[in-house]
């Protein structure tokens, strides 16, 4: 929200610099987003009228006006003009020779086609004011001629922008924001008074005001104001909008919206002509009913959004927005007023429901102050009767009751002083709560705190204490630490293991990277994302409609990204992926590590198997027809997918090594993990190695034999595959073998029987021994 | 050791003996020590043996292969003239190891983990999807409150009691499921906002929030400990400042501002010209959440506190854009480890 500083000055003078004020807003937590400071760009511009108009005789585009800046100037001025708009009658903005405008050009006394003209009539783009030129700048009525027209547009005035919380619903108005600096700055707030006077019948028996449906509003107070000429606003008014950013229209609906800027209490004005029956009725919509908004839609309505009706139809949408067909119009001469305390989560549930949001509407879900809201009518009937020439019918027409009086508040400052932990006086905190409007019953050990009307967030006693403590300023308060006792801080298992597999892959040469935990049907399609997954109901674009099940598609994207400026890659991400079980909504601790490498496949089973053998978890493979898969107990932890040469084409990587990728369960895995904690003794006798390599036919499985060998015999402690080639048909393998005892120097011959068996594997797994 | 053997092994100690030069020495290898070489030739023959003997046969021959390449050693040592060999070029740079690396954000993370640990904190782990309860309702957020409508919330198709968490706001009820208090937790964790990305803005990202129940715990001690948790990380004296703020489930809230890192309180673009950067958002745990965390008011109070880690690595590596970090860009990911 933003307020002219000089509209808050009508309530409060603060002696304070405008900077400092703001500074002392936000700290009590009215937060000042920034102060405005406006400048007028020109000088020596006046307000003048425009006398007569008539064709230059040389020119048919000009035209020769003569103007007056003071009343009864005896010679007015000579001004040749070639703007459109230009009328007798016409209040204008007047540059009088010497002026400086908005280019900085300065005005001279000049002669055109003939004519001498003293001075200029200015449209608003040469005076800074936007960049319109399309006709002269037209002033509104009630400026006196002659003034300067920097004080006539208030336009060197300082513009406050707020950013207001949700509780403080006192805040969204001028008044509301005067009174809160009265209470920051202890300065007397003057509160707002209606002086209005009366005429003519009586409003009550030409109006009937009925609230059919109590649940929608629980106080309705209407104003009927007749005689009304609609027409443009006084140029103050129109200048105060403006400042506060709302676009002024015509003096009544701009009074309808000043009221409410003012006061903070929403107003209604209907076209008395338009509303049949002589009645207003507060209902909920009937089934099948329509009615067109003031912004040109139309709102197929329900039973369960409000309505404003006559004896026929609806009016309006209550408290969001009215129709077209009761709005005020150039020929509306009686309004009705209508200001009323709406049931908050009745409008919003219907602006939801509706998609509008107003003003009114977002004022009204927070409940403004109930008690202005019979001031805001007389308000707004007092300036359509010195505005726009009304009459304003005797006595408001009511319906409902006004809400109870705010309850009072037990309070404890004992209990003040231990949330805040500073010592709290009795005296100063019942000044502070008297500041801001709160009745302090003091007591021996419990006060009794009646918060004013406008302070509905103040309910329970901390709600009090945060006013002492923000009022005292939480920056004069000690720093203090947590005195009770401390227990160790450990990391839940599941997050140490999150640690540790981040360390190993970093410390093996993988970067850790972070994706999107979304993807699009594109995604699916390419990876083969069959199951069903978790849908956005409103997702940001297409490809970001599903929850991940997968880290490879994205993190597949980052290595056609890293491409270009990369041979080899290596990437991993940990993070949640999310799989709908049914009814339930399964979310799985998932790590995932993609490489591009001349030995893509082996890199990842060897991150796999050994994460696995640090958590003393034995694997099992099994193999499928794209990728192949881990089982730790009967559970499947882990996939690894091996793509092929076209399939990694099809996914844009454009490099001579393959890719592959690895998928890990951190759930699954941490099931079955065991901390390695106990020492596992080794062997202090020497260890012979012995190398074999052997031939196979292209297409025999490698794994059997390694899984063979592995488990041949005791002293075979260790053996790794070092070295893998395949020419023509054959694929070679060399396989480093390690023999040890764990009480005893081994004996040529026991390292030979053992070897002696091994060659006795390889032959029976079809393998020819090289040598 | 078999005859055949032992006489290959005294005829090449022989010859060894006799080498004389570097060239010799070559020769030597290839003549014994090579793929054609008499030892290879002698395990070839082995096959040839009777099965008794072929394991006897190699296993020396294997033997003598390891002897011969220790004295080969030995003799390429005692021929190179002391001091002779070119000096390694030591002007060449190194080889740097192959080393990958953690995310900036992880690496952030565990800098802000360890000072948490350090003040005693202990770490919970929630689930990015969350029912109603946790996220709004229990936080004093009920249905239609306008608080929901600044949180810009992702719902789910087909399950209308979950939304993928908002705050991380929701580790105050959860780790009070877990633990009674005294406590104090911490949770890191990613949560999901309903919002167009740009640079300052994103859609997923991880908020840090914590919490401390007791009896007696006060606001001093809210400024005081999220002082010093901000000192401790960026390892300096700072301007703080604590500035009253709505958080339904706090009573009363607070946001904590820091002096613009960047023009240092003067006033720039990345603090929108206030001069200030807000850090976190805190409070005074709301009477209602004690409740719905089973805690009595009267006897227990506590603070909570939660901040972006996106936005807090911007300021503490000084990059200017949000979305670095999910660019998977190399160049971003290896920066700083
Ligand atoms: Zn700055």
């Amino acid at each position: 929200m933003q307020l002219p500083l000089s509209w808050i000055r009508d309530y409060v003078k603060p002696k304070q610099s405008v900077e400092k004020l703001a500074e002392l807003l936000t700290l009590t937590g009215t937060e000042v987003e920034r102060v405005e400071k406006r400048v007028a760009k020109f000088s020596g511009v006046v307000v003048g009228e425009v006398q007569t108009v008539i064709k230059h005789p040389a020119a048919d585009r000009l035209k020769v006006t003569k103007v007056i800046v003071k009343e009864k100037q005896a010679e007015p001025l000579t001004i040749v003009c070639g703007a459109p708009n230009v009328r007798p009658g016409m209040a204008v903005p007047v540059a009088l020779p010497g002026a400086t405008l908005a280019n900085g050009q300065t005005l001279e006394a000049a002669t055109i086609r003939g004519v001498e003209s003293q001075g200029m009539l200015c449209a608003p783009d040469e005076l800074g004011l936007g960049d319109d030129h399309a006709g002269i700048l037209a002033l509104g009525p009630g400026v006196k001629l002659g003034t300067p027209l920097e004080q006539a547009l208030a336009l060197n005035d300082t513009i406050i922008h707020l950013e207001l919380t949700l509780n403080r619903s006192d805040c969204f108005s001028v008044q509301g924001i005067a009174r809160e600096i009265a209470a920051v700055t202890k300065t007397p707030f003057k509160p707002h008074v209606v002086k209005l006077t009366e005429k003519g019948r009586p409003a009550k028996g030409t109006l009937n005001i009925r609230i059919k449906h109590r649940a929608i509003c629980s106080r309705y107070v209407g104003r009927l104001v007749r005689n009304v000429k609609v027409g443009p606003s006084p140029q103050w008014l129109v200048n105060r909008l403006e400042a506060a950013g709302v676009r002024p229209l015509n003096n009544v609906v701009d009074v309808t919206n000043y009221v409410m800027l003012c006061l903070g209490q929403p107003i209604h004005a209907f076209d008395a002509r338009q509303v049949k029956g002589h009645s207003v009725v507060v209902r909920w919509a009937r089934k099948g009913e329509k009615l067109q908004l003031l912004d040109g839609s139309t709102q197929a309505l329900t039973t369960t959004i409000p309505v404003i009706a006559d004896s026929e139809k609806p009016l309006a949408v209550a408290a969001i927005m009215g129709g077209e067909h009761s709005g005020v119009t150039e020929k509306t001469t009686t309004v009705i007023i209508e200001s009323a305390t709406f049931d908050p989560v009745v409008i919003r549930k219907a602006s939801q429901q509706l998609r509008v949001r107003t003003e009114a509407s977002h004022r009204h879900e927070k409940e403004p102050d109930p008690a202005m809201v019979e001031a805001a009518a007389d308000y707004a009937a007092q300036l359509l009767a010195e505005l726009a020439g009304g009459e304003v019918a005797k006595g408001r027409i009511e319906a409902g009751k006004a809400p109870p009086a705010p309850r009072a508040i037990p309070f404890k400052l004992a209990d003040a002083a231990a949330l805040l932990g500073v010592p709290v006086a009795e005296r100063r905190a019942r000044e502070l709560l008297t500041r801001l409007g709160c009745t302090v019953k003091t007591g021996k050990s419990q006060w009794a705190v009646t918060p004013p009307s406008w302070r509905n967030d103040l309910r329970i006693p901390e709600d009090l204490t945060e006013e002492i403590g923000r009022l005292t300023g939480y920056n004069t308060f000690p720093k203090t630490l947590l005195a009770g006792p401390r227990t160790p801080s450990v990391l839940p298992s599941s997050l140490a293991l999150e640690r540790l597999v981040r360390d190993r892959l970093a410390s093996a040469g993988f970067h850790e990277a972070l994706t999107y935990p979304w993807y699009g049907q594109h995604q699916r399609a390419a990876f083969g994302l069959n199951g069903p997954h978790l849908e956005l109901l409103k997702p940001l674009s297409q490809d970001q409609q599903y929850l991940r099940q997968s880290h490879v598609p994205r993190l597949t994207e980052a290595v056609v990204k890293n491409l270009p400026r990369n041979d080899e890659l290596r990437l991993f991400e940990l993070g949640s992926i999310f799989v709908p079980d049914g009814k339930v909504l399964r979310e799985d601790r998932v790590l995932a590590v993609v490489a591009l490498a001349p030995e893509a496949y082996r890199e990842l089973r060897g991150v796999l198997e050994t994460l696995a053998a640090a958590g003393g978890i034995e694997l099992k493979q099994i193999i499928g027809e794209h990728d192949t898969s881990f089982l730790a107990g009967a559970t499947r932890v882990a996939t690894i997918t091996p793509f092929s040469a076209p399939q990694a084409r099809r996914h844009k990587i454009r490099s001579k090594h393959p890719y592959a990728a690895l998928e890990l369960s951190l759930t699954g895995l941490g099931q079955h993990w065991i901390e390695q904690t106990d020492f596992r003794p080794f062997s202090n006798y020497p260890a012979v190695q012995r190398d074999v390599a052997f031939w196979l036919p292209a297409g025999t499985a490698y794994g059997p034999i390694h899984e063979a060998l592995t488990s041949l015999d005791p002293l075979l402690t260790t053996l790794e595959l070092f070295d893998v080639f395949t020419k023509a048909d054959r694929r070679s393998y060399a396989v480093r073998l390690t023999f040890q005892a764990d009480d005893r120097t081994l004996t040529a011959d026991e390292v030979e029987a053992v070897l002696g068996r091994v060659h006795t594997i390889l032959a029976d797994h079809g393998a020819e021994l090289r040598l | 050791m078999p005859p055949s053997i032992e006489q290959l092994k005294r005829e090449a100690l022989a010859a060894l003996a006799a080498v004389q030069s570097p060239p010799a020495l070559e020769a030597f290898e290839h003549r014994y020590l090579g793929r054609k070489g008499k030892i290879s030739a002698a395990l070839r023959s082995v096959g040839q043996l009777a099965e008794a003997d072929r394991q006897r046969v190699g296993a020396a021959a294997n033997a003598l292969r390891q002897e011969l390449i220790a004295a080969v050693e030995e003799k390429r040592e005692e021929l190179a003239p002391d001091g002779a060999a070119p000096r390694d070029d030591v002007t060449v740079p190194g080889l740097p190891p192959r080393r990958g690396s953690l995310h900036p954000l992880t690496l952030f993370m565990r800098t802000m983990e360890d000072i948490w640990r350090s003040m005693g904190f202990s770490f919970h782990q929630g689930p990015d999807l969350e029912t109603d309860w946790y996220n709004f309702s229990g936080l004093n957020i009920p249905p239609h409150h306008p608080a929901r409508d600044i949180q810009d919330t992702f719902y789910l198709k087909g399950h209308p009691k979950h939304v993928l968490r908002t705050h991380i706001s929701t580790v105050q009820l959860r780790a009070a499921e877990r633990q009674s208090p005294p406590f104090r937790v911490v949770e890191f964790g990613r949560v999901y906002r309903h919002e167009a990305t740009d640079a300052s803005h994103e859609a997923a990202y991880f908020e840090c929030e914590g919490l401390a129940v007791d009896r007696h715990v006060r606001v001093t001690d809210l400024i005081g400990t999220l002082t010093t948790f901000l000192e401790t990380l960026f390892d300096r004296k700072l301007q703080i400042r604590v500035r009253p703020h709505y958080y339904p489930f706090v009573e009363p809230g607070m946001d904590l501002d820091m002096a613009c890192f960047f023009c240092g309180g003067q006033g720039c673009g990345i603090c929108g010209q206030a001069g200030w950067l807000e850090m976190m958002g805190s409070g005074m745990i709301h009477p209602k959440v004690l409740r719905h965390m089973k805690l009595d008011p009267a006897t227990w109070s506590g603070f909570a506190w939660g901040m972006g880690v996106d936005r807090l690595a911007m300021f503490y590596y000084r990059y200017a854009d949000i979305r670095l970090a999910h660019s998977g860009d190399l160049r971003f990911l290896e920066q700083f480890n």
